[in-house]
């Protein structure tokens, strides 16, 4: 049985194979939704979320009322200009939706600081280009103690709520590429179990069909799963990172790692452990 | 309230040399988002929900708009202290962000001091009538005075034409800690008050209801004018108090007047009531040191019984700075 949500470009064909599955379309734009989220329906597909990967600012990518109730995860390269943002916030305020920006892009670590503030939930994308690491570090302070309720900043609070002291932490699920939760369909129907294998076309299996009945006894799975200790038997500079708990060589994965991303990541573990010492435990009662 | 500088870069209408702006146009000297939300963070958390966006002129700030939708959008009732806003592209950006926002919830706090003598309104006049058009009613008239020369007869013209509120708040104009703006000696006190009260008819006439400002004394006003204030605007608060101001750089000061006088950051404290408190008894010791603007102010029976605070503390600090330093160490900057 397949226990991951799939990832697929949508297209029509593809859905008599997702059947009984929860799936996630990818899409460039969000016009004519309905027409991605009836077939998925009528295929008797579950639909977790829509991932859009939009080339087009936020402020321009065809938000509206008609899409309140469905869950989007809207990738954009940047917000566009703010006083469109700010006509738009009643609506973005009725959606379902977490964007992801690029940390890369010039303004975005204030971008995620504001969209946060207001209540929208957001995600940092590591797009390869070199961070600046002391904004990010600001924004992770923001995000783990800002000083009211704000939305969620991943994969920062996604750590915060699952971090375990006692093991090494992952964050991939947050950008859908942890193949414990989700795998990859290309046009074609072929498997994947990250994206960045689906780029690279290797594939785990032709089609959903052959492994329907999971993939957790495979291989590749159980190779993919074991990756993280390839740094320690490199000896990389990943295997004597303070911050490997939480970061187990994502940070690097675009660049050689250096001072900045150990230095990084060492914050983030001591700010982990002081938050989820802060934090207050939900009181439970009694339950018949 | 809690005032946010946004920038410190000024418009020409302002006579004051406000705070000594070193480079106004730099970046630095302007709010960034970063401690914009940190400030608005730090006030919620605080239980403060009113603020007021000033300056220098805030509507120099390039995000000026935005940055006040993000605090209406942050649930704050904002006021905006300005002498109108300048700029054609400037205004109607402001028009199609915040004129969607209740009247309660945003508004401006107008400063006609330019219109308290004719021909001193440096030019300005067709760039304020654009922005009266559109903000009128959303403008609560305030007045800052210097001497006993002026006229409300302008203002009050404003306010009627163009429909702002007729609540007009008249203050004193008052030293600046630290540099030397021009402002009214206490002994020229009595004679402004005089002179608001000859406008007194015209303000009934026009149904102006003044409110008087911080930083007044309470004797330079007689029966009759304190019974005219009662039964024609009934808020006359004659205290002084920390108001509390946040700088770009998050630099915090009590208020205004005394904004280079024992600046903190904002950093370093964990809510307003905790600055607020440190203001407060910094005030009360200046006021063990002087009691207030005239001598006679320490015998006062209305300052014992916190009627009247003595008028603006920054008279008493700067009298201190003419004398040899004998007081108390925390009176001194």
């Amino acid at each position: 049985m397949i226990r991951q949500a799939i990832v697929f470009p949508f297209r029509e064909d593809l859905l008599c194979r997702l059947r009984g599955l929860a799936v996630v379309p990818r899409v460039q734009s969000l016009e004519n939704i309905g027409d991605v989220l009836n077939p998925i329906y009528h295929a008797g597909a579950n639909t977790r979320c829509v991932l859009v990967e939009s080339e087009v600012p936020l402020t321009s990518a065809g938000l509206h009322q008609g899409l309140a109730g469905i869950p989007v995860a809207l990738a954009v390269p940047r917000l566009g200009p703010l006083s469109d943002f700010f006509r738009l916030l009643p609506v973005l305020r009725q959606l379902s939706i977490r964007v992801f920006l690029p940390i890369g892009v010039e303004g975005n670590l204030t971008t995620l600081r504001i969209l946060s503030s207001l209540g929208i939930g957001t995600t940092i994308v590591l797009d390869g280009k070199e961070p600046d690491w002391d904004g990010l570090a600001d924004l992770m302070t923001y995000a783990f103690f800002g000083q009211v309720p704000h939305a969620s900043i991943d994969p920062f609070n996604y750590l915060g709520d699952n971090f375990d002291p006692g093991s090494r932490n992952e964050f991939e699920a947050v950008y859908f590429d942890d193949p414990r939760a989700y795998l990859h369909l290309d046009p074609e129907g072929r498997v994947a179990l990250t994206r960045d294998a689906l780029k690279r076309g290797d594939f785990l299996a032709g089609d959903l069909e052959s492994i329907r009945n999971g993939i957790e006894g495979l291989e590749a799975f159980r190779s993919r799963m074991s990756a993280w200790s390839d740094h320690f038997l490199a000896l990389d500079a990943c295997s004597t990172c303070p911050g490997w708990r939480v970061c187990s060589g994502r940070f690097a994965r675009h660049r050689q790692p250096d001072d900045n991303c150990r230095g990084f990541c060492a914050e983030l573990l001591d700010n982990l452990e002081q938050y989820r010492a802060t934090r207050r435990q939900p009181v439970t009662s009694w339950q018949p | 309230m809690p005032e946010i500088f946004l920038t410190e870069k000024r418009d020409g209408t302002c006579e004051h040399p406000v705070f000594g702006v070193r480079d106004p146009d730099s970046p630095v000297h302007r709010m960034s988002w970063e401690n914009l939300i940190y400030a608005a963070d730090f006030l919620l958390a605080s239980g403060e929900r009113r603020l007021v966006l000033s300056g220098g002129e805030p509507d120099l700030h390039p995000q000026f708009p935005e940055m006040a939708a993000y605090l209406l959008e942050r649930g704050f009732e904002v006021s905006v202290s300005t002498a109108g806003i300048a700029g054609k592209e400037s205004l109607e950006k402001s028009e199609s962000l915040l004129s969607g926002y209740p009247l309660q919830r945003f508004h401006f706090l107008l400063n006609l001091d330019p219109f308290l003598e004719k021909g001193n309104e440096n030019g300005r006049q067709e760039d304020l009538e654009r922005f009266l058009q559109v903000f009128g009613g959303r403008c609560f008239p305030t007045a800052r005075l210097t001497d006993d020369r002026f006229s409300l007869v302008e203002p009050i013209r404003m306010i009627s034409e163009f429909g702002m509120s007729r609540n007009l708040s008249l203050g004193l104009r008052h030293p600046m800690f630290g540099n030397d703006a021009m402002a009214p000696e206490p002994a020229q006190v009595r004679g402004i008050v005089d002179r608001v009260f000859s406008f007194a008819p015209l303000m009934e006439r026009f149904r102006i209801q003044p409110i008087l400002a911080c930083g007044w004394p309470m004797c330079c006003f007689n029966d009759d004018h304190l019974a005219w204030l009662g039964r024609n605007s009934g808020r006359c608060d004659f205290t002084c108090g920390p108001t509390i101001g946040i700088g770009p750089e998050m630099t915090i000061w009590p208020c205004s007047p005394l904004y280079r006088f024992r600046n903190r950051s904002l950093f370093e404290f964990n809510s307003l009531s905790e600055i607020h408190r440190m203001y407060l008894d910094l005030f009360m010791r200046v006021k063990v040191e002087s009691a207030g603007i005239f001598i006679a102010c320490d015998t006062c029976r209305y300052r014992d019984l916190q009627r009247c605070g003595g008028g603006c503390l920054v008279h008493n600090l700067m009298t201190f700075q003419d004398e040899e330093p004998l007081r108390l160490p925390e009176v001194y900057p």
